[in-house]
């Protein structure tokens, strides 16, 4: 993926700082070496049947399977975003990569100690003593689960947290009555194509009342080449539950674009509570636009009973494309939609990313606030849907969506659809559009600050709303990523 | 006498290039070609996206007449010159120019503008007449734009003279007369403003209950630097009546382009204004109206393309929609690579005022600078409360709270209205709908 | 002219009036007190007959009638006035015929005759002296771009061009500056008549330097605990709430 060259501009000093800042390496770039097991390429019933097989699936899951692939067959690749990117290869891709391994770990000392060092290298808290940091953590390499950790803890108070293979095996039933009821497999071209190849994901239940006692945390990374990352997540939080998930994804440095599409579903119950947190920093491609992740993802979450609340929020720092849309269907009288966003682009990345707020139950309530960032030639896009039935009495959506510019070679665009059909709607949509502007730098600058820092202060402070919605933990490592992926982009 | 065809299509495809036009209104080959891109295109539907929420099935299909008897009651057209009395009004029946009931353009000549009917066009009008169009930025091509340009039947090439200030406002009436099938009318004005020159111009379309047309218009507005134009647009046509507009303005360094639109009538109104910066420190101000009742369906679409640095829009579009009317908003401010200081705003507040009434807003920014001031802000709502309360504990029943403020809501677009006679006509018109509109 | 008795308010199930007794009679000035959440914007609101609160038992009446049971233009058109804490904003109202409309409704059902423009302007003109208000704050939107001094002076212009027989003044001092305060205490000071009476509802007694109240209740918890003459203003100013509270 390249963009045009555009004609080298005389950058200012200042200007150049902050391109500097931008253009930090990527510190997640290493693969790891281990023996990988892979499907033939390309996609047809065999593939998913041995996909099905391998994973011994029940034949319902089979058939949905390839109800979905014959679905898929039909569709045509959906172009009508803002972004550029050449055809994705879907019959060069595998569909399907695990780690190999000879039998499932049992305990993390069986786990191939080359995914421990990556996961360490990560940063993900899979060792025993942070696990007592109270983080119950699902990896997700290439597709496959590889541990579970807390598992018992957890199911103490009957919360299952697990790899949805595992609970497919498992918990059919659950299976059966919730998947792909929130993202159908006829939904859009990529979670078709999701539902039909899925190898692996993570699995929440929560039981009614049950309020989940720590953060459930899933760590995605796509490691082997030219493969798909297709994990699936299906939360479902009975009455008067909650939890807290969070969602974490890197991936290795590589010329070629890898394409992610996951789907993620949610359910909560009448009074429950689901708060979705991601921290995505997938490989963004090199700086002069080589390479990176395809982020093509389907999330939604359904506020099926009354007084249910699904908040997202989400800091995207990474991967070449974003096409990602969380979403909340407000289904259940006095139901709570959020949605807070930090979306930050530089050098060729392009974004396209915002929510949809369907209002159908009676006083529903949604909020977005979304932060972009543009920095570098990046494209940035807010696009959203606040859409009130016309059953939705006394609905509200106030829609806050602010666009930061640095450099004068990027673009940062708000496209709001709002679409009413109840004369008791209140309605609100704002959006501004700043700078970070040389007198601040200047200013900060003048009290001894780098101007690295500064603009590091500037975005922090400008992205603080979304980035006081996370839990601590994740709090400091998204400032930490924001300061990262802006490395050379004071420019 | 007059031909029935059963839509417009099959009207469409008999058309060569018109007879009425005079040989030099835009070059022949612009004519061919855009009749021929009639031919090729489909029209819109709401799969295209600056279509999505306006589906115009209902116009396609309309059973078309040609041939009207141009017959038109003389003492209501006397009334509606009266709306503006000072100024020099033209008036087009059923799409035509009709000379007999226009004022005499030799006057409006005199103040330095060199005006003629399309028909009348001579060889330099007709060249500068096809640079106006070459020079516009088509943000959307559809069928109609080509409706236009191919037909270019009827419309007026105005251009002031440089340093002109022309105080008599020009009011183009548009009337038809009562008939059996819809009329189609595509009238098609080029409006140029020489350097510092001033201009005001009312576009009024209008006509009876019975009247049954289609209406296409489109301008061409290309102002020089330095220049001001202050353009009105009023649509109070029947329900039998679709309107599908497009405008489009060239603002020079410095120049103002000023356009008002009050749109209450018609079953289904699609307006579109595209306004292309192509100098600095230039200005453009949009301001519209649109009040729906019963099954109207009204659609306002802006692109205000700010192609050069230091310049400045401003938009603010109110709409009104009660009974089963729906109402459209689909602005885009566009901020170019290089437009560093523009400064741009963009707002849309709606009220609904029935359960069956429905409103789609869309308002976007593109922005490519950095340096930029950018806002647009979008509501819909209810009457507030608040002041609903506050108007009721000073005396004031809660039904006539509720009119003061929805009179409100409209009148203070109205403020703007630079001409003197026309805002307590644009208020009545307001205030008149409003009484009727369908409730809850 | 104004009897309370025993009134219960709550808001979304939460009690904010609980108990609440006032007799006001014609030519009294009453001065309610309390601290903050004590209950006495929401007096104010339920007199004024604003929507939002559940009356759970006790009455009001005023002139003889159910308070309680009229609409808020009723309430206003039988002469009953309150002066906003926080008077609203309404873009695109023009303050003068908002007025002019407001006080013909009033007197038409009075039986009187409207007034005409004329005679309206040289009425509103006179009571603008009264409040020290500029002129074109008459031909704005109400109360739209006027700063907080101003918003409370055309409350009580409000006040003196509808000539209410009961007005309640809901913390009008706060966020006035010491003129502004003079002014507006200058215009009820002038209002005032044996007719007319004046419920005060304030957090602080400064205002009472320049209206001096005839009675003062203090409100707690929904509850009024003590009643005196003007001068428990100055005792509470001098000991603070908290030393009722303690005795209460």
């Amino acid at each position: 993926m390249k963009a045009e060259k555009e004609n080298p501009k005389q950058l200012t000093e200042e200007q150049e700082n902050l391109q500097k800042i931008a253009d930090k390496e990527y510190k997640y770039g290493f693969v790891t070496d281990i023996e990988m097991e892979e499907f033939p390429q390309g996609l047809n019933d065999d593939i998913i049947r041995m996909i099905s097989a391998k994973k011994d699936e029940p034949d319902f899951m089979t058939e949905w399977r390839l109800k979905a692939l014959h679905h898929w067959r039909k569709q045509k690749e959906p172009r009508w975003t803002k972004l550029k990117y050449p055809d994705v290869p879907f019959d060069d891709l595998y569909y399907y990569a695990a780690p190999k391994k000879k039998d499932a770990p049992k305990s993390l000392d069986e786990v191939d100690p080359e995914l421990l060092a990556t996961f360490e290298k990560l940063g993900v808290p899979l060792e025993e003593r942070e696990l007592l940091a109270g983080v119950a953590v699902d990896a997700v390499i290439d597709s496959v689960s590889v541990a579970t950790t807390f598992k018992d803890k957890l199911s103490e108070l009957g919360i299952i947290f697990c790899p949805i293979s595992e609970a497919i095996h498992d918990h059919p039933d659950l299976i059966k009555k919730y998947l792909g009821t929130v993202v159908p497999y006829t939904d859009n071209f990529y979670a078709t194509l999701n539902s039909a190849v899925f190898s692996d994901g993570s699995f929440v239940y929560i039981p009614p009342g049950v309020r989940c006692p720590m953060e459930l945390s899933s760590y995605f990374r796509i490691n082997a080449s030219k493969t798909g990352q297709f994990e699936r997540t299906l939360i479902i939080a009975d009455k008067g539950s909650y939890v807290s998930y969070l969602e974490g994804c890197t991936a290795p440095m590589r010329d070629e674009n890898q394409l992610h599409a996951a789907v993620v579903e949610l359910v909560a119950l009448e009074g429950a509570e689901i708060k979705y947190s991601t921290v995505q920093n997938w490989y963004a491609g090199s700086k002069e636009g080589l390479g990176g992740i395809y982020n093509f993802v389907t999330k939604r979450g359904l506020c099926a009973g009354k007084d249910s609340k699904i908040s997202w929020t989400q800091v995207e720092t990474g991967s070449a494309i974003t096409w990602k849309y969380p979403s909340c269907i407000l289904k259940g009288e006095n139901s709570v939609g959020e949605f807070y966003s930090v979306a930050l682009t530089n050098n060729y990345q392009q974004a396209d990313t915002g929510t949809k707020m369907i209002h159908l139950g009676k006083n529903s309530r949604s909020l977005i606030v979304s932060k972009g960032i543009s920095a570098g030639k990046s494209s940035n896009a807010y696009r959203g849907l606040v859409k009130v039935s016309k059953n939705a009495e006394n609905s509200r959506n106030f829609s806050q969506c602010d666009s930061l510019l640095i450099g004068d070679q990027c673009g940062a665009h708000t496209y709001p659809y709002m679409e009413i059909e109840n004369p008791s709607a209140h309605i609100e949509h704002e959006a501004t559009t700043s700078k970070v502007s040389e007198d601040q730098i200047f200013y900060l600058n003048q009290r001894g600050i780098s101007s690295e820092d500064a603009v590091g202060m500037i975005v922090s402070g400008y992205a603080k709303e979304v980035f006081q919605q996370l839990p601590m933990e994740f709090a400091v490592e998204a400032q930490a990523l924001m300061s990262v992926s802006l490395e050379g982009s004071v420019g | 006498m007059a031909d029935i065809y059963p839509d417009i299509k099959t009207w469409l495809q008999e058309k060569s290039i018109d007879t009425h036009a005079s040989d030099y209104v835009l070059s022949p080959e612009r004519r061919t070609e855009s009749l021929r891109a009639v031919a090729e295109n489909n029209f819109p539907t709401r799969k295209d996206e600056e279509w999505r929420y306006t589906p115009i099935a209902n116009v396609v299909n309309r059973s078309i007449q040609s041939g009207t008897d141009l017959s038109i009651d003389a003492d209501d057209l006397q009334e509606i010159k009266q709306i503006v009395p000072e100024a020099c009004h033209v008036v087009f029946v059923d799409g035509q120019y009709s000379a007999e009931l226009s004022d005499d353009l030799a006057a409006v000549a005199k103040q330095g503008v060199d005006i003629s009917p399309l028909s009348e066009m001579n060889a330099s009008q007709g060249q500068l007449a096809e640079a106006m169009v070459t020079n516009a930025n088509f943000s959307d091509t559809n069928i109609f734009q080509y409706m236009t340009l191919g037909l270019v039947n009827s419309g007026l090439f105005i251009h002031v003279e440089q340093n002109t200030e022309v105080e008599q406002p020009l009011h183009i009436i548009y009337v038809n007369g009562p008939t059996k099938s819809a009329v189609v009318q595509t009238p098609v004005n080029f409006i140029r403003l020489g350097t510092n020159s001033r201009f005001t111009c009312i576009q009024h379309f209008v006509n009876s209950d019975e009247s049954k047309a289609i209406t296409i218009p489109a301008d061409f507005f290309d102002l020089a630097e330095g220049s001001g134009i202050q353009s009105y647009r009023i649509g109070v046509e029947s329900d039998q009546t679709d309107h599908i507009s497009n405008s489009y303005a060239r603002i020079a360094d410095s120049a103002r382009f000023v356009s008002h639109q009050y749109l209450l009538g018609s079953r289904l109104t699609r307006s579109n204004t595209e306004v292309l910066f192509d100098g600095e420190g230039a200005e453009a101000v949009l301001r519209g109206i649109y009040l729906g009742d019963n099954d109207q369906h009204l659609d306002i679409r802006t692109y205000v393309d700010h192609a050069k640095p230091n310049c400045m829009s401003d938009q603010h579009f109110r709409g009104i929609l009660g009974g089963k009317a729906r109402g459209v908003f689909n602005g885009l401010v566009m901020v170019q690579k290089d437009a560093q200081h523009t400064n741009a705003e963009q707002s849309n507040k709606n009220l609904l005022l029935s359960r069956e009434a429905r409103v789609d807003t869309k308002p976007q920014l593109e922005i490519y600078a950095d340096d930029v001031k950018c806002g647009h802000g979008a509501t819909v709502g209810e009457l507030d409360e608040d002041a609903l309360f506050y108007l009721q504990s000073r005396g004031i029943g809660r039904e006539e709270a509720a009119q003061m403020l929805i009179h409100a809501f409209a009148a203070e677009v109205t403020q703007d209205i630079t001409i003197g006679s026309l805002q307590p006509y644009i208020l009545e018109k307001l205030d008149k709908k409003l009484s009727e509109i369908s409730g809850p | 002219m104004l009897s309370i008795k025993d009134l219960q308010v709550s808001v979304e199930g939460k009690t904010i009036l609980n108990g609440l007794n006032l007799e006001v009679k014609a030519g009294e000035i009453h001065a309610i007190m309390g601290p903050n959440g004590s209950g006495k914007s929401t007096l104010a609101h339920v007199l004024s007959g604003k929507d939002g609160y559940d009356v759970d038992g006790g009455s009001a009446t005023y002139k003889g009638m159910d308070l309680l049971d009229l609409a808020p233009e009723v309430r206003a058109r039988e002469g009953m006035f309150l002066a906003f804490q926080y008077p609203i904003e309404i873009p695109g109202v023009n303050n003068t015929s908002f007025l002019k409309k407001a006080l013909n409704e009033i007197r038409k059902h009075r039986g009187e005759d409207e007034l005409d423009a004329i005679d309206f302007l040289a009425l509103i003109k006179k009571q603008m002296e009264l409040v020290e208000m500029k002129e074109d704050l008459l031909k704005r939107p109400v109360n739209q771009g006027f700063s907080g001094g101003e918003k409370k002076r055309n409350e009580i212009l409000q006040m003196a061009v509808l000539n209410p027989e009961l007005a309640i003044l809901d913390e009008t001092d706060s966020g006035l500056d010491i003129d502004a305060l003079r002014i507006v205490a200058g215009g009820v000071n002038k209002l005032r008549s044996k007719d007319n009476a004046f419920v005060v509802i304030t957090h602080y007694q400064r205002l009472l330097d320049y209206i001096i109240p005839d009675h003062v209740h203090v409100l707690s918890e929904g509850k009024i605990i003590k009643s005196g003459g003007k001068e428990l203003a100055f005792e509470l100013e001098e000991r603070g709430y908290d030393w009722l509270l303690e005795h209460a």
